[in-house]
């Protein structure tokens, strides 16, 4: 079966790849081989930051997130899935208010110089924002998917 | 009371099945909402929670593990330890725990050694006629061993949230590890010859030397890591990077199985895995904000000054803390929740900071093993094909060995900080 890559994740992972580089870069330059820029450490940072919230999309879309279901699997699927829509309605109203708070971060770090690397803060802070977008899109699809599925299979059950 | 509230309301949203660290969000801001404190700070707290230089060491450490999967190297240290050890009673048990030392000096991670090695070993075990409950146990417990030999996952987080040099807890956990996998392959030797478990034939030495060379660039991984960090050629978070550049190379130059599209699904499965992580992390930047306005480390202080007199009686009293919770809660989130708060309280009682590490690495290893949340027990039964019910009543005993190491490592500090305190 052909493997489905998710958007997120595959974003995440070529900045991955760029941070892996960045950091050999910083190895090889505290050699005599050539001469090290000093910003290696803080953009490898700022990548880590980028990829690990930037790939939470995908751990939302696989449903990949650490978690202890155990209580929850007891129950009659029916019942899972009306707490799943529960819980995805509460999780879109919250992150869609980080969304807001990550976006008044971005104006708020707009002038903060950063250490070595040629820009501001609010590039970092801009993650969380990016992210945060992100997973409201991968919630919203959820939600939609379990909704469509959950009225369609009463309508079927219904009908039969 | 809001202490209470919010460690309580946290933990029932675990239970109704919310991811662990988007439940710690939740809390967190149902507390910023409840106190009037607004949000402000919420995605800042956040993101400074995820950046941390050494915290660059979980994803490469990650990949490396991945990459040694990816290109079949666990295969050739399958091999290997099966000439070395394969006709000694309780062959293939022994075989089992030596791959899994061997693989703990390239991967940081037990679920990494449960996944990899775990399924080549139970169809080994299983087709030499062992049964199941002891092939998935041993399995399962000798993935144990994997954060214990540097390099460790769980001890680059343990040093970056206790302030610990890395390198010291990579040289402290080598003995305590060595010591569980001689405790578990003595438990093997006797389970064995009880149940006259069949053994290989003695391979010749020609043989035996010829797997070693085919094993040796593998086999000298934790030797750059370790010999890396001490000369100070690099920090421990660049030896997660050279960990992999080294895995990378001794595929192309020794065994060359790594494909690109391999080598792909191993970075693209590492930033899932690192994503899920770093959502905890995330989580704990916001809920350790609160623990700390709410003063939980002061109150568990309070607590543990009431209960112990002395460094033992603490130790005591952490480890059966950490042992009951790592039941029922995951091992990742009891390093980053609890484990923070206990640390200035271990200093406190004059803990050798390295020596606590390697006593909580050690518990929280146990804890993976401990139904009914084991991780490592998931993972084998799910590699395995085995029914976690029988895994998780077959692992009881499994459980001896470890816990006898971790009275020892307790009782004789010098087991976890001899090795360190030689390199300072």
């Amino acid at each position: 079966m052909k493997r489905k890559y998710g958007f997120e994740a595959s974003v995440s992972s070529v900045l991955f790849i760029v941070l892996f580089f960045v950091m050999v870069l910083q190895i090889v330059g505290r050699t005599d081989l050539v001469v090290g820029p000093i910003w290696t450490e803080e953009l490898a940072r700022w990548l880590w930051v980028w990829m690990a919230l930037i790939g939470i999309g995908t751990v939302e879309r696989d449903e990949a997130h650490l978690r202890m279901g155990f209580l929850m699997e007891a129950l009659p699927p029916k019942v899972q899935k009306i707490w799943a829509i529960l819980i995805d309605c509460v999780y879109i109203a919250l992150a869609s208010h980080l969304v807001w708070i990550g976006y008044k971060t971005i104006l708020r770090t707009w002038n903060n110089e950063t250490v070595t690397l040629p820009t501001t803060d609010a590039v970092l802070y801009a993650s969380a924002f990016v992210a945060l977008v992100l997973i409201v899109h991968r919630i919203f699809r959820r939600l939609l998917s379990n909704c469509t599925s959950f009225t369609s299979t009463d309508l079927e059950k219904a009908e039969s | 009371m809001v202490l209470l509230c919010v460690v309580v309301g946290w933990l029932l949203l675990v239970l109704l099945n919310i991811p662990i660290g988007i439940g710690m969000i939740f809390v967190s801001m149902g507390y910023f909402y409840y106190s009037g404190l607004g949000l402000t700070f919420a995605t800042q707290r956040m993101v400074d929670g995820l950046n941390s230089f050494p915290m660059l060491a979980v994803p490469l450490f990650i990949l490396a593990a991945a990459i040694l999967n990816s290109a079949g190297i666990t295969h050739h240290l399958f091999g290997f330890a099966r000439a070395l050890v394969g006709h000694v009673t309780g062959g293939l048990g022994h075989v089992n725990v030596l791959a899994s030392l061997f693989f703990s000096g390239m991967s940081g991670s037990a679920i990494a050694d449960a996944g990899g090695l775990g399924k080549m070993e139970i169809e080994a075990m299983r087709e030499a006629g062992y049964d199941d409950e002891f092939s998935g146990s041993i399995t399962a417990a000798s993935s144990m061993i994997g954060p214990l030999v540097p390099p460790s996952i769980t001890m680059v987080l343990y040093g970056v949230i206790s302030n610990t040099s890395i390198g010291q807890l990579f040289l402290g956990g080598i003995v305590p590890g060595v010591m569980c996998a001689g405790a578990l392959m003595c438990m093997v030797y006797f389970v064995a010859r009880k149940r006259a478990y069949p053994t290989d034939t003695l391979k010749p030495a020609g043989e035996i030397a010829g797997m070693f060379v085919k094993s040796l660039p593998a086999l000298l991984t934790p030797v750059v890591i370790v010999g890396g960090i001490f000369s100070g050629y690099f920090s421990p978070t660049e030896a997660a990077a050279i960990t992999v550049l080294y895995a990378i190379l001794i595929d192309l130059l020794f065994y060359r199985e790594l494909t690109f599209r391999r080598l792909w699904d191993a970075i693209y499965d590492t930033v899932v895995t690192s994503s899920a992580i770093a959502t905890i992390i995330a989580g704990v930047g916001l809920l350790g904000w609160v623990l700390a306005r709410e003063q939980a480390p002061q109150q568990i202080a309070n607590l543990f000054l009431a209960i112990a007199d002395d460094k033992l009686t603490f130790l005591i009293a952490v480890n059966l803390m950490i042992f009951v919770l790592g039941a029922f809660i995951e091992s990742l989130v009891i390093l980053l929740v609890v484990v923070p708060i206990l640390v200035p309280v271990a200093l406190g009682f004059g803990v050798d900071p390295v020596h606590f590490g390697i006593i909580v690495v050690l518990n929280l290893m146990i804890s993976i093993l401990t139904p009914p949340m084991g991780m490592a027990l998931f993972v084998v039964a799910q590699v395995g094909d085995i029914p976690y019910q029988r895994l998780a009543k077959a692992i009881l005993p499994w459980l001896l060995p470890p816990i006898i190491v971790l009275v020892l490592v307790c009782t004789f500090p010098i087991l976890a900080t001899g090795l360190p305190s030689l390199m300072r």
